[in-house]
């Protein structure tokens, strides 16, 4: 007892010692909140590695504004309370200018203090309601919002559909408020747009089978089948659906369709459409030769990509921002409200956000897997209308 | 009293007393009075941590009351913490005043963890323990779903609390008020035990059979605990609604069941106090790993990832080696410390 | 009807992998009274161990698949002899929780070395579906079924008629006698979890060639609990059976729930209502035995 004691005092000394050692002084400190080991982590360390690897280019060419940028980042396993806890810690002691979120929990929880403590925050939850500045006056993201990626596929559909005959489509997502969120607004404008909703069906993000499903599914034949899950149950359906013989053409949205969905599901992939807002490593784009450089030409998930182009947004803002001598909070964010047409190095189409509208852009570029890879088929724009905002 | 040696007691009223000696009074009441003062010398982060730990006292001495002084296993305490959530928002948008919502909160958690109590009549240890897996499930599912009331995917939003003319609306403030109420909490379970109902629930806890015989109506009683633990869950939840002010279902997982279940545990099992420490363990833990994985990280850069995402394994290893070495909790080594001090140099 | 019937087919072959899963965690209670939370981790640990030799060391899946068999068997020892020798004699609270904490001990293990990234295994069954009933049957669920119902005759055949077998029996019901008539307590429990590791790694290889590998595959454990605790804790036959049980309930109430209540999503918890209900009829499960509680 007396022995473990004295370890544990020794340890503990260690560690205050090691505190001691701070970091720069005249930094700009951006927090990073990051799921690297919980449910979401086989998504989450990508895009949290994308923006550490953007904040390291940046401040090897000088920075912004000067100012070296100094990330605190925390794991926070995609749990509420340590998300609260660690930011609570970067208002305090950090003192960061702006928040680099990442999923529906953190962001979620965070919405209303990031707006009372007026912090910039930039996430990977691309919820439509947090477009809304009246609801969410301090978050953004650089990606379309869900139910934006769902209006641009439908609409590339309907605008491609050569027969005389509605189409038909069906919806299926998990029981889960990521899943849930955009399909009345999906619904809303396929039923705009002239096509014939069939069915949905629940498949539950970490489903093992999607038969009972599919079964039901595939006597309604729709011709297009949303699926809103991530790549572990996009696969699952569609490996169940070749299986049954159900032909029918799958769309899904970024966390649908990745590198590892075709790795997942083999070739039951092919020609499924997949909805992405940023280009897939390889493509020539100006960023992509700075990424193809600092990976070493090591492909890497498109998820990594946003989150090169998240950090690179963030940095525009600031360094507007510092341009008129303010490195708060509020200016940030008026900053970023001036952005028109911003090019994040080609990685992203033009992000433009405005004080009553934080939706980046209405761009989606539509892929196809084919043979194993994903190719670009088309860009697909939609107006930005203002009643479709936060929806 | 002079010339008396040690503490003893010659009434049944002194012995039930919660603080038997003027020394432990008058600790006591330093200690509350260092509390109070905490938030002037300390940075908004730590007085944050300080509101969660108060609302992780309330989860883990009411799910003591259930676990460690009735035995009944509960897998749902998290789901209950989110029915007095969720009951608070709800309550809140229809604009009853906080000092209304937090009692309403409470009592519409313990008639669902009542309702929810009911297998205990037929169903003990491990079976009974996932019948309230179960009910953890289903009132996830209904949390979800039930969108008129929670507002399903989007979760609920709810405005800080105000009751005496206050707006709570800042951590300090939020501080003192959670304070409040896990105080009262603490309160009220350390006197239930002191009552015979308490008696009662340690009857069923060791020897069920017996207490049977003795006269104990197990499945009334059972129910209680299980009414009455759930009512302290609601008002947790309640202040947790309030201070993090936007609720979503995810918040209240499974995770959330088993994290109360290892404060208890690490605490101790069947002691207020234990509650207590390990419920101020459990909120600080990965903190406290946060703070070494940044500084190593400052040291050497790049063990800082892969130390950050080893948090949940160090919270597994840090569970089993309490069990292993510590089974009875900090509580028994609270104890032990303290008897190592009275009786100095004597062995103890 | 029909469609109901497809529903049943394919709930029992989706439970036949709970009833893998289940297997091994009756195996544990069966000889050492202890409720393992960690049964879901031990299969990912296994399926992981079988992907790095097979993917990342190129060894031949045959030997690949004893190899891991090898090394479940150790890890059990492992476990066992540092984790729950300690816990001999604790309330059933603290084993739970210990167990608890070892899964998340093994996740971030398994997170350390492989990453989080989702892996994929190669195939090694044909990947051509059977058609049962009009209703396709990919052969890796095939293969789950045999595997369990085979496990299932085995284990029976060795917990009635092997001597080992009634030892480890013999030490659950009452230790101290066991002790008293000759048997190695401490070689009975770890054999106990040297077995329930390694039919976990074989259900973890199945697990693999369906969907892949990720460290979340722990989950499955979850989901097994009411398999288990339907057929009873510790029979053998229970797990077998609740596992294709469970498999058929989630389907056919979700199809019901879908059809007639036009509810959601009801896949997850249909299982556990139904458990519930089930428990309050019968309190040890379907074929558990009685516990007898004397004063």
């Amino acid at each position: 007892m007396k022995r473990m004691a004295k370890y544990l005092v020794w340890s503990l000394a260690c560690v205050l010692a090691l505190a001691a050692t701070s970091f720069a002084e005249d930094a700009i400190t951006i927090g990073l909140l990051s799921d690297l080991s919980g449910p979401t982590s086989a998504v989450g360390a990508p895009y949290s590695e994308g923006i550490k690897d953007a904040a390291k280019y940046l401040n090897e060419n000088g920075g912004i504004a000067g100012k070296k940028i100094n990330l605190v980042e925390v794991d926070y396993a995609y749990n509420a309370q340590q998300a609260l806890a660690a930011y609570k810690r970067f208002i305090s002691q950090d003192k960061i200018v702006a928040l680099q979120g990442w999923g529906t929990q953190d962001t979620e929880a965070l919405t209303k203090f990031v707006g009372k403590d007026q912090i910039p925050t930039l996430s990977a939850s691309y919820s439509a309601h947090l477009t809304d500045p009246e609801k969410a006056p301090y978050n953004f993201f650089v990606a379309a919002d869900y139910t934006t990626q769902i209006r641009a596929a439908l609409k590339y559909f309907k605008d491609n559909w050569k027969k005389p005959e509605a189409p038909k489509v069906a919806f299926v997502y998990p029981d889960h408020p990521y899943g849930l969120a955009p399909i009345p607004g999906a619904k809303e404008y396929a039923k705009e747009l002239g096509f014939e909703i069939v069915g949905d069906e629940n498949v539950a993000l970490n489903a093992m089978d999607a038969m009972a499903q599919l079964l039901r599914l595939q006597k309604l034949a729709p011709d297009f089948v949303w699926i809103g899950g991530t790549t572990p149950s996009a696969a699952i359906v569609m490996k169940d659906a070749q299986k049954l013989g159900f032909a029918t053409t799958f769309f899904c949205n970024i966390w649908g369709v990745d590198e590892s969905l075709v790795k997942l599901a083999g070739d039951a992939a092919n020609g499924a459409y997949s909805l992405q807002t940023a280009v897939v490593y390889g493509q020539k784009a100006p960023g992509m030769a700075v990424i193809e450089k600092m990976t070493g030409g090591e492909p890497r998930m498109t998820h990594y990509i946003r989150g090169f182009a998240s950090m690179l947004v963030m940095a525009e803002g600031i360094k507007i921002a510092a341009a008129k001598g303010e490195l708060t909070g509020p200016a940030i964010k008026d900053a970023l409200e001036t952005l028109r047409d911003f090019d994040p190095m080609g990685l992203t189409p033009p992000i433009s956000f405005f004080p009553n509208d934080h939706r980046p852009n209405m761009s989606v570029f539509i892929y196809k897997v084919e043979d194993g890879k994903m190719v670009e088929v088309a860009k697909e724009s939609l107006e930005r209308k203002a009643e479709w905002l936060g929806k | 009293m002079h010339g008396q040696c040690g503490l003893f007691f010659r009434t049944y009223a002194g012995e039930a007393r919660i603080f038997p000696s003027r020394f432990l009074m008058v600790s006591m009441g330093l200690f509350g009075a260092a509390l109070c003062l905490a938030p002037l010398a300390m940075n908004n982060y730590l007085v944050s941590i300080l509101c969660l730990i108060n609302i992780a006292v309330i989860g883990a001495v009411s799910l003591n009351l259930l676990t460690g002084f009735c035995g009944q296993i509960s897998l749902g305490h998290g789901a209950f913490f989110g029915v007095g959530a969720y009951a608070a928002a709800y309550l809140a948008s229809l604009g009853l005043p906080f000092l209304a919502v937090l009692p309403a909160a409470g009592l519409v958690t313990a008639a669902v963890g009542m309702f929810f109590g009911l297998p205990s009549l037929r169903l003990k240890g491990i079976y009974l323990a996932i019948a309230t897996l179960a009910a953890q499930l289903i009132l996830e599912y209904v949390f979800l779903h039930w969108d008129t009331v929670t507002g399903g995917s989007s979760g609920m939003a709810v405005d800080p609390p105000q009751a005496f003319g206050f707006v709570f609306d800042s951590d300090v403030k939020m501080f003192y008020l959670t304070l409040a109420v896990a105080a009262l909490c603490v309160l009220i379970v350390r006197n239930v035990m002191r009552t015979r109902l308490g008696r009662a629930f340690v009857a069923i806890r060791d020897h069920h059979l017996s207490a049977e015989i003795v006269g104990v109506d197990l499945f009334a009683y059972k129910l209680r605990a299980f009414g009455i633990s759930s009512f302290l869950a609601g008002a947790g939840g309640a202040l947790w609604a309030y201070y993090t002010m936007y609720i979503t279902p995810e918040q209240f997982g499974i995770g959330l069941s088993v994290s109360y279940l290892a404060m208890i545990i690490i605490g101790g099992l069947g002691s207020v106090l234990g509650g207590v420490f390990g419920a101020v363990f459990i909120t600080i833990l990965p903190e406290f790993l946060n703070f070494v994985a940044q500084h190593a990280g400052a040291l050497f850069t790049d063990i800082s990832g892969a130390l950050l995402a080893m948090k949940e394994g160090v919270f597994g290893l840090v569970l089993v080696l309490f069990l292993i070495f510590e089974p009875e909790g900090l509580a028994h080594r609270w104890r032990l410390v303290k008897a190592y001090w009275k009786l100095y140099p004597f062995a103890h | 009807m029909e469609y109901y019937l497809q529903l049943f087919i394919s709930g029992l072959v989706v439970g036949s992998i709970y009833s893998l899963v289940a297997l091994g965690f009756v195996i544990i209670y069966k000889a050492t009274k202890v409720v393992n939370f960690a049964q879901g981790e031990l299969v990912m640990v296994g399926a992981y161990v079988c992907f790095a030799l097979t993917v990342q060391a190129r060894v031949p899946f045959l030997a690949a698949f004893f190899m891991t068999l090898a090394f479940s068997f150790i890890l059990g020892i492992v476990i066992e002899r540092l984790i729950l020798r300690p816990m001999i004699g604790e309330p059933i609270i603290s084993v739970i929780m210990v167990t608890i904490g070892l899964s998340s001990v093994l996740k971030s293990l398994v997170q350390l070395f492989w990453g989080t990234q989702i892996q994929v295994f190669p195939p090694v069954l044909p990947q051509e579906p059977v058609m049962i009933a009009g209703l396709p049957v990919a052969p890796v669920y095939l293969a789950a079924f045999v595997l369990s119902v085979i496990l299932f005759l085995i284990f029976s055949a060795f917990f009635k008629y092997s001597r080992l077998g009634i030892s480890m029996r013999a030490t659950a019901f009452d230790q101290q006698a066991a002790a008293s008539m000759g048997i190695g307590i401490k070689n009975i429990f770890a054999l106990s979890w040297c077995i329930a590791a390694m039919v976990s790694s074989i259900g973890g290889v199945i697990l693999g060639n369906i969907n892949g590998i990720n460290a979340q595959l722990g989950h499955l454990g979850l989901k097994v609990f009411p398999a288990v605790i339907l057929g009873g804790l510790d029979s053998l036959l229970g797990a077998a059976l609740g596992g294709l049980i469970v498999g058929v309930l989630e389907n056919v109430c979700d199809g019901a729930a879908k059809e007639f209540l036009n509810l959601g999503g009801f896949k997850d918890v249909a299982a556990f209502i139904l458990l519930v209900v089930i428990l309050m009829i019968k309190p040890y499960g379907l074929f558990g035995a009685r516990e007898i509680e004397r004063v």
